[in-house]
């Protein structure tokens, strides 16, 4: 089968620096796949590249077969792939119900005449509907009718994610959105990764501080730093890699704490 | 809007057009000009608005209806368009001539675009000096016909604020259809996050430019109406201090609702008219006033009003 995303040799350079070097990424479809690294070790920037925010110096990058290394973004996020901010991006100024009619723009398209000669709604109850299905299925339903900006910094990321589902993605890569959450709040996110790609069938790249949270949901883990790979494997595997510990200060506690569980 | 609102509000604009079609009989011929200025001038600020939701705070836009006035211009007086032709087809130019502005402007962001798009409309203002043959440098056009609808006379000027009025009227309920539209929205959105807007699907550059196009249209389809009026056009009329004039109205009106920069609008009028007196003051005040609402009330007389209404019924979110 083929990966839902490829990543050929990738880098990015910024001046002097090189942010991503000669990285290679694979994501099987179905699955949630952890990158994890230090501050600064390329992650953001790796999303950036993918998602066509940023062009790579060189390298490719392959989603579901088709190279997709020159796309523009909204490209790429028609064709199924989007991502989520590392900051909490919501549109300020609109209720969250609008957030998500904003974002479900993909194939519903409206022509000038069609918007001048418009006399009903402006969104169809069929888009309403799917709508408060995604805030629904986040836990956000209740907020449906504040405005985006008003929203505690966690519901924020919560909402970021969801602008992310409205796209209808068939891969979904999700920017530390533990940040800004609480413990409880942390939990319910780990719950809904979960649910996105089991109830909804989305592959799910992942980067998280949380080590404990990549542990635990991540079919895979992509261990970088300095923008080069490190390590590749299964959580047991990059639990135990030598260079990752080195690398990733941390990890040690959490191996203890994982081998309790497992 | 439910339905008891958009009963509310059909009710109040029959009311507003009823009163602006028995408004010139009780007004004289002054008035009426002035009137028929206030028209071109409400086009001109909703139109504006349109192109600035995006965030894309321009200075070209008064050169857009400067577009649509020579247009209007010379399609009358070398082609013997009628005005039912030429006003549309200001529209149309100006737009078509936004369409190739936008293709360098559309790369340029913030206070870039805000340089860039008057550094392009300069030049397309210092062609109109140049090119004299065609545009008349700087004396412009004169004597351009204004024509008859339904055998009266257009110089009259309360005929000829009657087709303003009309005009406008479809103008606006145009650009209120499209601002409430989900083109609209996306415009809106844009200003708020254009990175967020992108990785949701949305081409950024793409619905720039349209919102350029579309506001410009509407410019030159105002800028039309103003020429016809006047029965000449030169480069003096579109220049910087029009432009500040017309930044000043839509920043004092706010642009968080469809009728904010109208407003702005009235109010600034009147503000005009009263300071007559103190005509070497006058850049001062208005310098002035622009200043004061960018510090104290960013969001206009819109923004305030708002505000206040949601302080009156103490609930928050009230939004169109
Ligand atoms: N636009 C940019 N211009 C210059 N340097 C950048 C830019 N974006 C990121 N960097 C640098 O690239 C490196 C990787 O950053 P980033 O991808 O944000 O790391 P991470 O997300 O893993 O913390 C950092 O050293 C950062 O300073
Ligand atoms: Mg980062």
């Amino acid at each position: 089968m083929t990966p839902i995303l490829d990543v050929k040799s990738l880098t990015k350079r910024f001046g002097g620096l090189t942010a991503v070097n000669a990285l290679d990424l694979t994501v099987r479809t179905g699955e949630i796949h952890g990158v994890i690294g230090p501050n600064g070790a390329g992650k953001t920037t790796l999303f950036s590249l993918i998602a066509g925010a940023m062009r790579p110096t060189s390298g490719q990058v392959f989603f579901d077969g088709t190279e997709i290394t020159t796309w523009a973004p909204h490209k790429i996020t028609e064709a199924g792939l989007a991502r989520t901010f590392q900051r909490s991006a919501v549109y300020h100024g609109f209720s969250v119900l609008e957030n998500m009619l904003i974002s479900m723009h993909t194939g519903c398209r409206v022509s000038l005449l069609g918007a001048i000669f418009n006399f009903g709604p402006t969104f169809p109850a069929a888009e309403i509907e799917q709508a408060d299905g995604i805030l629904e299925f986040v836990g956000l339903s209740e907020y449906r009718d504040a405005q985006a900006e008003t929203l505690a910094l966690g519901h924020q990321r919560s909402l970021g994610i969801a602008i992310a589902l409205a796209t209808g993605p068939r891969l979904l890569m999700l920017d530390e959105p533990a940040a800004g959450m609480n413990a409880q709040e942390a939990v319910v996110l780990d719950e809904l990764i979960r649910k996105i790609r089991d109830d909804q069938g989305i592959s799910v790249v992942l980067v998280e501080h949380d080590m404990k949270l990549v542990m635990e949901i991540c079919d895979r883990i992509t261990a970088i730093n300095f923008g080069l790979l490190l390590a590749n494997g299964t959580p047991e595997e990059i639990a135990g890699n030598n260079e990752v510990i080195d690398a990733y200060l941390g990890v040690e506690d959490l191996l203890d704490e994982d081998g309790d569980h497992a | 809007m439910n339905t008891s609102k958009t009963l509310q509000f059909a009710l109040l604009s029959l009311a507003v057009i009823g009163g602006m079609i028995l408004l010139p009989q009780g007004l004289g011929l002054y008035s009426v000009e002035l009137l028929n200025i206030f028209l071109v001038n409400v086009i001109l600020v909703c139109s504006y608005r349109m192109t600035v939701t995006t965030g894309d705070w321009g200075l070209a836009h008064i050169v857009m209806m400067g577009v649509g006035g020579y247009s209007a211009a010379l399609l009358a007086k070398d082609a013997g368009f009628s005005i039912y032709l030429t006003i549309p087809a200001a529209g149309l130019i100006a737009a078509f001539v936004a369409y190739v502005m936008s293709l360098p402007l559309s790369r340029t962001v913030g206070f870039g675009y805000f340089i860039a798009s008057f550094a392009i409309a300069e030049l397309v203002r210092l062609s109109w000096l140049k090119f004299d043959t065609l545009f008349g440098g700087v004396r412009g056009l004169i004597n351009i016909p204004i024509g008859k609808v339904f055998g009266y006379s257009l110089f009259d000027p309360v005929i000829y604020y009657y087709l303003s009025l009309a005009v406008a009227v479809i103008c606006l309920m145009l650009m209120f259809q499209i601002d409430r539209s989900r083109i609209g929205i996306v415009w809106r959105s844009l200003s708020t996050d254009a990175d967020l807007a992108r990785s949701g699907g949305i081409n950024v550059s793409y619905y720039r430019k349209l919102a350029f196009m579309c506001g410009s249209a509407f410019a030159g389809v105002a800028g039309a109406l103003l020429v016809h009026r006047l029965g000449s056009v030169d480069p003096k009329g579109f220049d910087l201090t029009t432009m500040i004039y017309l930044v000043i109205w839509v920043v004092v009106g706010g642009t968080g609702s469809f009728w904010g920069p109208i407003a702005g609008l009235i109010v600034m009028t009147f503000f005009f008219e009263w300071t007559r007196e103190f005509l070497a003051w006058r850049p001062l005040f208005f310098g002035g006033i622009l200043i004061l609402f960018l510090i104290f009330l960013p969001n206009g007389l819109d923004g305030l009003l708002r505000k206040l209404f949601d302080k009156v019924t103490s609930r928050g979110g009230a939004k169109q």
